[in-house]
Parts: structure tokens; sequence; C-alpha cells
């Protein structure tokens, strides 16, 4: 594969836990193997917040508050493909329990009389929005990769396929919506 | 001649099915694979999930595999791309309707919709969720409703009405708001819940679960053990799921087995919450204080004590006292050590008198009086006679129920209120003191050609109005399957059960007795020990020349076993589970282990002989209660 063009990636991190970028970094030995091929132009994991157009966006977490609408709309407009990894992004996940209750009350609940002034709240952080979603209530999606975390196995998967041109596909067996189970089945091998 | 079959052919396939059987039947039965959510074995169909919709040739539409029935000559096709694509749109469209979760939902691992959904590639939600924000129905101990995880597909309310019977789960409203247990509305715990966790067992998905092993781990992560309950002479299937040495959670034999495949709240709740403190080792009593020694010691402490008193005062002042909760092994052993080895015959099973008296009028008369549990079923007329307030158990109060659903005459006749007292079409109320009389005059006598006499005999003697005994005696006419059931209620009296089992053995192939005993292995204890005392819990043995007694008390509940008083014996060997009032009383303390510790088998109410297998291991070291025994005769001998 040599003298081909890299794969530019974006990342964001919105509404979620940054487990699924953990579990990116979970490929362990394998990930050296793709790592000179993948160039990454925007990450928490290198520390670059700017968007520059590139070849995948791979997204993490919900769509919860203003600012993560704005940051997945750039996104999108930035990369030709957009992926949605694990369960925040690909239904809302953990992150939409507060879907189950009133917003003002899940605030209150958390903040009232814990913050010193209204006013800078109001100013500096972001809005909630009315429901914690998944990325695609608010931009298109190409891919998903269910999960919580999503298995090192099923990023990779879906990036080699990127990185070959191919048709993205995951097997049945790579797909799970929570941490996959250990079953007695995997206990014995 | 054999059932006559059609043949058909699906997916390319020439299959033979029984006439009458479902596509679905036909499919499985050959091996093809249907995905199936409303369906479960053991209950009527409901053909409400359409996931089981295949392409039957010249229909119009496809059909469901599981409420079509097979015809001679079919040709079907089950994965054809249409219906694959129907099934997929299905699972989507389930998957937006309610909160399915899975990452917060303790069914994920063993949701049949979630494998569903990974069967199918579902890897995002094809439509935006609608988030319904039904509440919780906690309002029972043991069972939680949770409506925004249900998919409608009917297996509780099927399941609670037959099986159980007692319909406590039935759709509420309509459309998007369908539940089975309305919100804000009366809860699970007044619509006559008796939490025997069916419902829990059928459900699919996480929308009815068990709140006592919620989070405790996934079946898929545990060892299953069939075993036997032993809380009640019905001897309920159970399977076991365990790991690592802990049990996990109780769950039926599975629909369609015996009973159903029932379990009531004990057996499935209340035993694995059962903890008390536990005896681990040997203790002997000496003239002030109590010492925790090695087995051999307390063996030979305990043979010395019995060999004295049966040296002064012969082998017949030694009681031999065994709870119902044991094996038929350890219950051998047991006879083998006290009747063989020291001569004694002085039996009594920790079982009540009235049980003990049934048990033994129907040893007597043996054969057409008894009816087996099953035959319940297909009674039309029951007489509920002599039934506690908390009687009968659950599994024969199903069976009355569903009876009664079908149509049956319930009649009780009663001293006081008990579970089915409110389902009785005819309710005779009689003070236990003037059934044996009632029984004598009126049931005694339908056999003569003097019914009118029985009714006025009968209303003048036992106080109750004439129409109420001929509406009785025109019951017991008319049925063409009379079920009798007796319950412990009943005076002990030998007179009075001896004319209850007759008159039950007069009813002839017309129907018969179900007489309930108290203990899980009472049939067992019973059937071996030949000469037991008619006991109901020995008290004061002191009065009734005794003077040592072994009691083999097993896993009895501390709070049973302070009821027993045996009086001032100079000699007292307890063989038990747990710490209690009468172990504290004891001279020697032996172990036991506890129902999960213990293999071996039980006898049913039914005379069957079930096997119970071992699901946790003991306390490090701990002898099984016959290696107990062996020791103490193994001792006896040698000195």
């Amino acid at each position: 594969m040599a003298g081909k063009k890299k794969l530019r990636i974006s990342t964001a991190w919105l509404s979620g836990c940054s487990g699924c970028h953990m579990s990116m970094l979970n490929m362990d030995e394998k990930i050296i193997e793709i790592a000179d091929r993948l160039e990454f132009v925007r990450s928490p994991l290198v520390d670059r917040k700017n968007f520059e157009p590139c070849d995948v966006g791979l997204v993490e977490g919900a769509v919860s508050d203003d600012d993560n609408v704005a940051v997945v709309s750039e996104l999108r407009a930035s990369c030709r493909e957009l992926v949605a990894m694990g369960d925040c992004a690909v239904f809302g996940g953990m992150t939409s329990l507060r879907n189950l209750y009133d917003k003002e009350d899940i605030l209150r609940c958390a903040f009232d009389g814990k913050v010193a002034d209204d006013k800078d709240i109001d100013e500096h952080v972001p809005k909630l929005t009315e429901n914690a979603l998944g990325v695609d209530a608010y931009v298109r999606v190409d891919h998903y990769i269910p999960g919580c975390p999503p298995s090192p196995d099923s990023i990779l998967q879906v990036l080699s396929c990127l990185l070959k041109g191919e048709p993205v596909v995951l097997p049945k067996e790579l797909i799970h919506y929570d941490s996959r189970i250990r079953r007695r089945s995997d206990e014995n091998d | 001649m054999g059932v006559a079959k059609v043949s058909l052919v699906i997916d390319g396939r020439q299959i033979f099915a029984e006439r009458g059987a479902s596509i679905l039947q036909a499919c499985e039965s050959s091996g093809i694979n249907l995905p199936t959510l409303c369906h479960l074995d053991g209950i009527s169909e409901y053909g409400g999930c359409r996931l089981c919709m295949v392409e039957v040739e010249g229909g119009r539409r496809p059909a469901p595999a599981c409420s079509t029935p097979v015809s001679d000559g079919m040709i079907i096709k089950t994965s054809t791309q249409r219906l694959v694509e129907y099934r997929r749109s299905i699972l989507e469209l389930l998957m937006s309707e309610r909160n399915h979760f899975c990452f917060f939902c303790e069914k994920s691992g063993d949701c049949e919709l979630q494998a569903l959904f990974y069967e199918f590639g579902i890897d995002h939600q094809a439509f935006p969720p609608f988030y319904p924000r039904f509440p919780l129905d906690l309002s029972t101990e043991n069972i939680g409703v949770d409506n925004s995880r249900c998919i409608l597909c009917g297996r509780c309310v099927r399941v609670c009405s037959e099986v159980v019977g007692i319909n406590s789960l039935d759709f509420v409203n309509r459309g998007p708001d369908t539940v089975v247990i309305e919100p804000g509305s009366i809860p699970l715990s007044e619509q006559g819940c008796i939490e025997c966790g069916a419902c829990a067992e059928a459900c699919p998905t996480g929308a009815i679960f068990t709140r006592l092993d919620s989070y405790r781990g996934r079946n898929e992560q545990c060892d299953v053990i069939r075993t036997t309950c032993v809380e009640c002479p019905m001897a309920c299937d159970m399977r076991v799921y365990r790991r690592d040495n802990n049990i996990v959670r109780i769950s039926g034999g599975g629909l369609g087995g015996r009973y159903g495949g029932q379990l009531c709240r004990v057996g499935r709740f209340d035993v694995p919450k059962r903890e008390f403190p536990r005896i681990k080792g040997c203790y002997v009593s000496g003239r002030s204080c109590r010492a925790e020694v090695d087995l051999p010691e307390a063996a030979d402490a305990a043979v010395s004590g019995l060999r004295s008193i049966r040296e002064k005062y012969g082998a017949e002042s030694i009681a031999g006292i065994i709870s119902t909760r044991c094996t038929n092994e350890s219950i051998e052993r047991f006879r083998k050590f006290l009747s063989d080895e020291i001569g004694t015959d002085r039996f009594y099973v920790l079982e009540s008198r009235t049980g003990i008296a049934m048990y033994k009028e129907l040893r007597r008369i043996r054969g057409n009086a008894r009816m087996e549990v099953a035959g319940l079923l297909e009674a039309d007329t029951v007489i509920l006679i002599g039934l506690m307030k908390d009687e009968p158990n659950p599994i024969i109060s199903s069976a009355i129920r569903r009876a009664y659903n079908r149509g049956a005459t319930i009649v009780s006749i009663e001293d006081g209120p008990h579970l089915l007292s409110r389902l009785s079409h005819l309710r005779l109320e009689l003070p236990s003191w003037k059934l044996e009389i009632f029984i004598k005059v009126v049931l005694g006598n339908l056999e003569t050609d003097c019914g009118d006499d029985a009714i006025v005999d009968g209303s003048r003697a036992c106080g109750i109005p004439r129409s109420q005994v001929s509406a009785l005696l025109d019951c017991i006419g008319e049925g063409k399957r009379v079920a009798v059931v007796a319950g412990l209620g009943l005076p002990p009296e030998r007179g009075l059960i001896s004319s209850l089992v007759e008159f039950s053995a007069s009813l002839g192939d017309r129907g018969g007795i179900v007489g309930l005993l108290r203990g899980g292995n009472s049939m067992g204890a019973l059937d071996m020990l030949k000469s037991v005392e008619p006991g109901d819990l020995p008290r004061e043995l002191d009065r009734q020349g005794i003077r040592g007694a072994y009691v083999l008390l097993s896993d009895e509940e501390p709070e049973f076993c302070e009821g027993l008083e045996l009086g001032d014996l100079d000699t007292l060997v307890i063989q038990a589970s747990y710490h209690s009032g009468m172990t504290r009383a004891a001279d020697i303390v032996l172990p036991s282990r506890i129902w999960s510790e213990r293999s071996g088998s039980t006898t049913g109410l039914d005379g069957m002989v079930r096997p119970l297998r071992q699901i946790t291991l003991p306390p490090e070291g701990m002898a099984s209660d016959r290696d107990v025994i062996g020791i103490l005769s193994s001792r006896w001998e040698g000195g």
C-alpha cells in the first residue's frame, strides 16, 4: 500500500464518556498496522480542534446541547463520510436517559443551589437541547458502529473497509448494543 | 393407527406434518428456524408479532406461520427477500416505538428482542424514537413491570390466564398507549397477583422483570441445574441458575411441563432469599458449657448417650424425629440406624396430624379414591373441604382456577374463608366439629336411594339450609368429573377422614380426592417409615415415656423449630442446618446440609420419585446427612 494517499480522519467527542475513543486505542498492536495509513486531522486524541476537509469523520457521543449541534454540523460539512461511533452517537445512549424527564427538572436537580451566578451560566454554558439524541437526528450519517463501547474489532473493521475503499460492512457478530457480554463459550476459549 | 399426516413443501423440502399442526410447528420439527416473539410453547397462539410470516403459494398475502394450520399440498417459502424486508421493518418499528435501550436494561444478553435485532443486523434506529414515559409498577415485592420496554406480545397475559389462571395482567388502552398494567390505575399488587413470576419468565424483553435477581448475572453466564422444589409436596420442577457457587435465579421447569411448568412465589423468590445463621460444626453440651468438637467426638457423645438410654429404659424410649425436607436416601439411612440398629420404631414425621391421617386412609383404601392434581384440570365439579386460610397451595389453586375459568362448579365446605372462597359458586359454612356428621349423613348416604332424607337430616344436623344441601347433592350428582380437595384444616379424626375418603372412592371413575400434605417429602417419609406416630409436631415426649431423641431437622426454618417442645429428655441429638431455640437446647448438635447442597431424591404427592441435584458446595468439610448418620451408625456397631 506504500505511496497510497493516507486516509484523513477527524474525530469528535460530543456528550459521551470518551469510552469509544478509548476503545479505538484498544486495538492494541493492530493499530500499528493501520497507523501509518491514517492521518488525524482533528481529534481530541491529538489535540487539534480546527476543522479541515477530510475523508472520514468519526463521532462519539449524543447531541445534547447547542455546542454539540455546532460541532457535529461542522464535522459533517468537513468530511466525506460520517461514522457514528458508540451507542450515544447511534441511539442517544446513556445520555438519552434524561429524555425520560423534563429538561428543567434535570437541571434543577443537578445544579440548583450549587452554582454561584446564574448569569454566567446563561452566557458561557451551552444550552441543553430538548432531548439528547443520536447524531442522525441532526446530520446525515453514513455508517453506524453501535456498542457501549463498540469493540475495537468493530472500529477496526469499519476503518479497514474505508482504507480499502470497500463498502462498509459490519458483520452481525460485531454488532452489540452494550458492552459485549463474556459468555461461557468465550471463557472456555 | 397413527396420526393423520399431511405432506407439504417448505423452502423446497418435502415435509410431513400432523394434521392440525401449525406451519410453525411443521417448520420447527424439520429444523427450519422462523423468528418469533409472541409464540411460546405451552400457551395458545396469538399471531400478534407478525415475525413468523411466510408466503403460501396461492395466498394473496403472507400468512403468520404460528396461527395458520398446515394443509395437504401447501407450498411455503419462509425466507424470501420480501419476507426478510418485512421482518426487518417490524423490528425497526419495534425498536423505535418504546424505550429499548439495551445499555441500561437488565435483560440485555438474555433478551429475545435484542437477539433478533442482532440477527437482522440492525445497527441503528431507522425511525426517530418516541421516548414514552410509562411509570414503573413496583407495587409487588418481587415483580417489576416497565411498560416502556413492552412489545405487546401478550405472552404474560396468556400465561397469567392460561397457566396460572389468575388473569392479573391484561391489555389496557389502545394503540400506542396499550399497556399490560395501567400506570396510575390499579397496581399489580391489587390485581390478585400471587407473584409466581410466570409472566417474568415468559417475557421476551425486560418489560416484566424479577426484582430479586435483576443485575445478578445473565442466564448465558450460568450453569443450569434441573432439580425439584422441596418446599411442598407438589415437587415442582425447578431450573436453578448457578454462577460461582451462588444461586443467581430460579425458574420453573418450562412451560408445557408438569403443572404447566409453574413455580410459586415460595419456590422462585423466597427460597433464594432464605438466610439464617448456619450450623457449620458439631457441638456437645457439658454440665456448664457448650464446646465445638469434631464429628467423631460428637458422634461418640451421641452414641453413648443413646446407648445408656437403651440400656436403662429399653430401645422403645428412644424416638426418631425427621423433617419432611430430607431426601429419601437420608430418611432410609435414618430409619435403618434407628430401627435396625438401635431397635426403636417410634418415629415422628414433622407433618400435620391431618396429613398423616389422610395418607393412612388413602393407603388403606388404596387405588380409586385418589385423584392426581392434573385431574383437577378436567373436573367440572370441585368440592373444597377443610381448607385453611392460606390453602390450597398455588399450584393446586391454579388448577382449580383454570377449571373454574372453563366453567367448573366450585363448592366450598368451610369453617372460614380460604384463598378460593370468593371463587366458589356455593359456600357451606360449617364449623369443623360438625364436619364429621355432615360427611356421614350427607355424603355417606349418596349411594343409597334416600337422597331426600339425607337433605333433611343433613340440614337439621348441621344447621345449614336445605336448599344448600340439595344444591350440593345436585352438583355431586350431575358432575361428570368430581374432584374433592381436602385441606389440612380438617379435624384429624380418623372416622371423619375415613368417611371422606370412602365417599371419594364411591365416586368411582367419576372422581377422586386430592389430599393435601404440608411437607415437601412427607410422602417419602411416610412411605419409608412404616410406624409413624399420628403426630403433628411432637410435644412433651417425656410424658410418653421417651427419654432420648434423634432429630433430623435438616434445613427447617428456625421459626418453625421454635414450635417444637420435646420436653425434658436425657439425651437430645439434633442434626440441623440452622441455629434455633431447639438446637440451643440440644445436648449434641450435628450439622446438616441445606436444600441446595443435597443430592438424592424426593417423593411428590403423586407418589413419583424425583431427583434432587446438588447446586452449591456445602461449607468446607461438611459431610452429607447420610454420611453423618453413617458415622453414628458405625460407632454404634463398633461400641
